[in-house]
């Protein structure tokens, strides 16, 4: 199976799936079997996300208003970088633009190395939190909200779909505030050069210049021994420490406080543009990763994906069924002369006497018929029509259907006018109300001017 | 070699088509109590992508058997030459109304069909019946005999006593009440009239199989996505100043109840469709569950958990929610406390869980009124507050799953839903789930609750099928 894991679907693919799968809902499941097993065997050879994503884009679509109010990701994301870029290098000028050529070394590492460190600990926390499934909500001052709620068409959406929009908020977070120091060191490096400005230091706290040489000895630990000119002196922090009333420098020593920006290049680059790549990498990778599982994960799509890949078993009938049924039923009553044919042997277990209907009908006016073969019934046939009977009574098994052959031997008969078929009830059992319809509608069939139906009472 | 076909004869009546129903799964077959619902030939072949692996074939009723024997015996042959004269039978006959449910009987078994002979075993075995078995024997095809027990099982012995005299195989398989494993054996057993049909009908009952436990699975996942559904689901409606409150409540109460009805039923249609019920719809069945309302609340002791089960599932859940806060306020004072935080807290998360499930068992959720800055009220009904509810929700799934999986085709039964639906879920059940049901609800782990939630369903449904 070829692996699309290249494939990484965008947040329009998801909300297009969530979609269908809601319309599915009330479509009928046969015509989803057909569609989606079609649309299955067009991809075979993709893995499930490349499936789902061939899935959602074969389907006829979104509405016209939904469609419009997704922003272009690509288009928003280049606009987001040159507004970062921008924001760095006149960050980062407007901060080196000193009315006194002097630069606070301090506020220039909190501002650009220690507040991106902050942030860069907030995103890893909010990966992690993502990563384990209970993304934290995205704060209302977050600007990534307001673009996401613009960018999506229903709210409903936004919310299922916290912890993608996390890790996507994320991925664009670290991407912009790498470009965001790509441009701050832009700038730094535009500034250095065309302006003579030297870096001081000071606090309220009087540290001393040892304190501040074991701050920096730390903080350049990392690149120390690879570059070793990107490390304060100590005459560099000696001569650059802030005194009260001192407003310029002198040339010489503004010349040894520039010892300052190496240290201070290698120190964004290192705790501030390094993490950012290095989360923006994560996030990116993670972002794929959790856009692809929840596409595959979406509440649903595991029905199709089952639909795609299962065959079309049918067991049903290939043709429409075109029977029809009608019913009417009639009553009468027995009259004197009789010939009592016992159909089938119903009669078989029991005597005629037991049953107050036929009690009366005398042994020689009994006969039997419907066991042997058709001409032992013709025999018994010609033996009625001996006797001349008016009226013709036919005892069955009321637990049997009707068949033509009983059709068929009353038919053979001649005279008759009436004839009234009793149904024997099975030991203990009442007979049905579908056997009474039986018999009657088989009676409705018999040629003769009355033909009724009954069911035998014991005595 | 040719498919292989399996022509389901009989007498009228004798459950022929419900037999046939039920191996084909199919719902469109005429069954009537009544005799000789059955007319036409009627086929069911099964498919695998288009690939027809058997058929079967449902045949009117035998009408005239003993004018067929008497015809067929007066043709004088041996015993070699009798299928050639029941085709005879059938050629001089085709035309003839009298021998018309006969010939139609026929025509499939002498073009190869294996004969499925159907009687009724809750009637008396009678000598009437041997014509028809004669001619069957007449026709030199490979048959098996099934009683079917249509009302009761007062004569199978003496069915299986007089079959036998004809058949070499003879089952009982009850087509109104047939669990799938019983059809899955009819089936192969099929495949044991011809050496050549097995391979056909083994892979066959394979892949029905797999589809079975495939419709089991998708169903689960439907029912599990209503849970959800009914978990977080809520409304709201911003309205500006002077608007009428209650009336924005009632409309917002309405809306969401109509919205989960909707989502039930939408998904019991799709659980019935999954298991070819496409018509159950309108039928008195759906009826009998339709009726039962989801928002009686005094009926959801049927489908939900009684008020003592609640309880102790509401005491886990604010036990643990309970016992996180006191865990934090006692790793905040490193322990200094003991564990007298996670202790108290705890217990009075229990506490108020328990007693809030008692107190608020009638209410489903939760009105909340909100100020917009610009002006105006934003009102929200839901998601559930109601610890019951999703527990009502899932057993109502689950029943009505559970009715309709092992439904045979041709059951004319109601879907009933009288027994409590959730009694066989064990204490420590009940209260995985009502963790399950928080976590959803406060967002958390919701993919792996979900995945856990339809993996339970299954079990528990896959097993009963």
């Amino acid at each position: 199976m070829r692996k699309s894991n290249d494939v990484t679907p965008s947040l329009s693919d998801l909300y297009r799936l969530r979609e269908q799968i809601d319309q599915d809902l009330s479509a009928s499941v046969e015509e989803l079997r057909c569609r989606d097993h079609v649309i299955g065997r067009e991809c075979e050879s993709l893995d499930d996300v490349g499936k789902l994503l061939y899935w959602t884009r074969k389907q006829p679509g979104l509405k016209v208003e939904d469609e419009a109010r997704f922003v272009d990701e690509g288009a928003v994301a280049n606009v987001l970088r040159i507004v970062a870029l921008a924001s760095g290098f006149l960050g980062m000028s407007g901060f080196l633009s000193d009315d006194q050529g002097l630069v606070n070394v301090f506020i220039f590492f909190l501002c650009f190395v220690l507040l991106q460190v902050f942030f860069c600990s907030i995103s890893i926390w909010v990966m992690f939190r993502s990563m384990i499934g209970t993304p934290p909500v995205i704060l209302p001052i977050n600007p990534m909200k307001y673009l996401f709620s613009r960018m999506l068409p229903d709210r409903r959406f936004y919310r299922e779909c916290q912890s993608v929009i996390r890790l996507l908020a994320l991925r664009y977070g670290q991407e912009m505030g790498a470009v965001f120091t790509i441009g701050a060191v832009i700038g730094f490096f535009v500034v250095l050069s065309t302006s003579g400005f030297g870096f001081v230091w000071g606090s309220t706290f009087s540290l001393s210049n040892s304190v501040v040489m074991g701050f920096t000895d730390t903080v350049s630990y990392p690149w120390a021994s690879m570059v070793p000119s990107a490390m304060v002196s100590g005459e560099a922090i000696e001569i650059s420490r802030h005194q009260q009333g001192v407003t310029r420098l002198g040339t010489a020593e503004i010349e040894i406080t520039r010892q300052w920006w190496p240290f201070l290049i290698m120190s964004m680059s290192v705790y501030a543009l390094l993490p950012r790549v290095v989360l923006w990498g994560a996030s990116k990778y993670y972002y794929r990763r959790t856009m692809r599982s929840s596409f595959v994960d979406y509440p649903g799509s595991e029905r199709v994906l089952a639909r795609m890949k299962s065959p079309i078993v049918t067991t049903q009938a290939s043709t429409p069924d075109s029977n029809e049924f009608s019913e009417v039923g009639e009553v009468g009553e027995l009259g004197p002369e009789v010939v009592l044919v016992d159909w089938s042997g119903a009669l078989e277990a029991s005597n005629g006497d037991q049953f107050i209907e036929i009690k009366g009908v005398p042994i020689e006016r009994t006969i039997e018929a419907g066991l042997g073969s058709l001409s032992d019934d013709a025999a018994q046939g010609q033996r009625i029509n001996g006797m001349k009977p008016r009226r013709l009574v036919v005892v069955v098994k009321a637990w049997e259907p009707p068949m033509a052959d009983l059709r068929d031997f009353i038919a053979s008969l001649a005279g008759i006018s009436r004839c009234s078929i009793y149904l024997m009830p099975l030991a203990n059992k009442p007979i049905t109300n579908e056997s009474f319809e039986d018999w009657r509608k088989f009676s409705r069939e018999i040629a003769l001017d009355v033909v009724d139906v009954f069911a035998l009472r014991r005595d | 070699m040719p498919t292989p076909t399996f022509a389901v004869v009989g007498r009228p009546n004798k459950g022929k088509s419900s037999i046939v129903a039920t191996l084909a799964r199919d719902k469109s077959v005429h069954i009537d109590s009544r005799a000789g619902s059955t007319r036409d030939v009627r086929r069911f072949p099964m498919r695998i992508n288009g690939e027809t692996l058997y058929e079967l074939v449902d045949t009117p009723g035998i009408q005239r058997a003993r004018a067929v024997v008497d015809w067929l015996e007066g043709q004088s042959v041996d015993a070699s030459e009798r299928p050639a004269a029941v085709a005879k039978f059938v050629e001089e006959h085709k035309h003839d109304l009298r021998f018309r449910d006969e010939c139609q009987m026929l025509t499939p078994i002498i073009e190869g069909a294996g004969i499925i002979y159907v009687v009724d075993g809750s009637c008396p075995f009678g000598k009437d019946y041997e014509a028809e078995m004669e001619i069957l024997r007449w026709t030199g095809q490979p048959s098996l005999a099934v009683i079917n027990p249509i009302d009761n099982t007062d004569y199978i012995d003496e069915w299986k006593a007089g079959l036998g005299q004809y058949f070499q195989t003879v089952r009982v398989f009850d087509a109104h009440t047939a669990e799938p494993e019983k059809q899955f054996e009819l089936l192969e057993l099929f495949g044991h009239l011809d050496p050549g049909w097995q391979q056909s009908l083994s892979r066959a009952v394979e892949v029905l199989k797999a589809s079975r436990s495939e419709q089991h699975r998708t169903a689960s996942s439907l029912i599990t996505d209503l849970v959800v559904d009914a978990l977080t689901f809520s409304v709201e409606q911003s309205v500006p100043e002077g608007v009428g409150e209650e009336l924005v409540k009632t409309a917002l109460l309405m809306q969401y109840k109509r919205h989960l009805e909707g989502r039930e039923k939408n998904c019991r249609k799709q659980i019935e469709q999954l298991f070819y019920f496409s018509k159950l719809k309108g039928s008195d069945e759906q009826v009998a569950l339709e009726s039962s309302d989801l928002f009686n609340v005094e009926n959801w002791y049927l489908w939900g958990l009684k008020k003592w089960q609640l309880i102790t599932a509401s005491a886990t859940v604010g036990l643990i929610a309970g016992g996180g806060t006191g865990l934090a306020i006692d790793a905040l004072h490193l322990g200094s406390l003991g564990p007298i935080g996670t202790t108290i807290s705890g217990a009075g998360g229990a506490v108020t869980g328990a007693a809030s499930s008692w107190v608020f068992a009638d209410r489903i959720g939760k009105m909340s009124v909100k100020g917009i800055p610009s002006g105006g009220k934003r009102f929200t009904y839901g998601p559930t507050t109601n610890i019951n509810f999703p527990f009502v929700i899932l057993g109502r799934g689950i029943r009505h799953l559970k009715l309709v999986s092992t439904r045979t085709h041709a059951s004319q039964r109601e879907l009933a839903l009288d027994k409590p639906i959730l009694a066989f879920l064990s204490e420590k059940e009940r209260r995985g789930l009502a963790k399950l049901f928080a976590r959803i609800q406060s967002g958390k782990k919701v993919k792996e609750s979900r995945a856990d939630l339809s993996a339970m369903i299954f079990g528990w449904c896959e097993v009963d099928a």
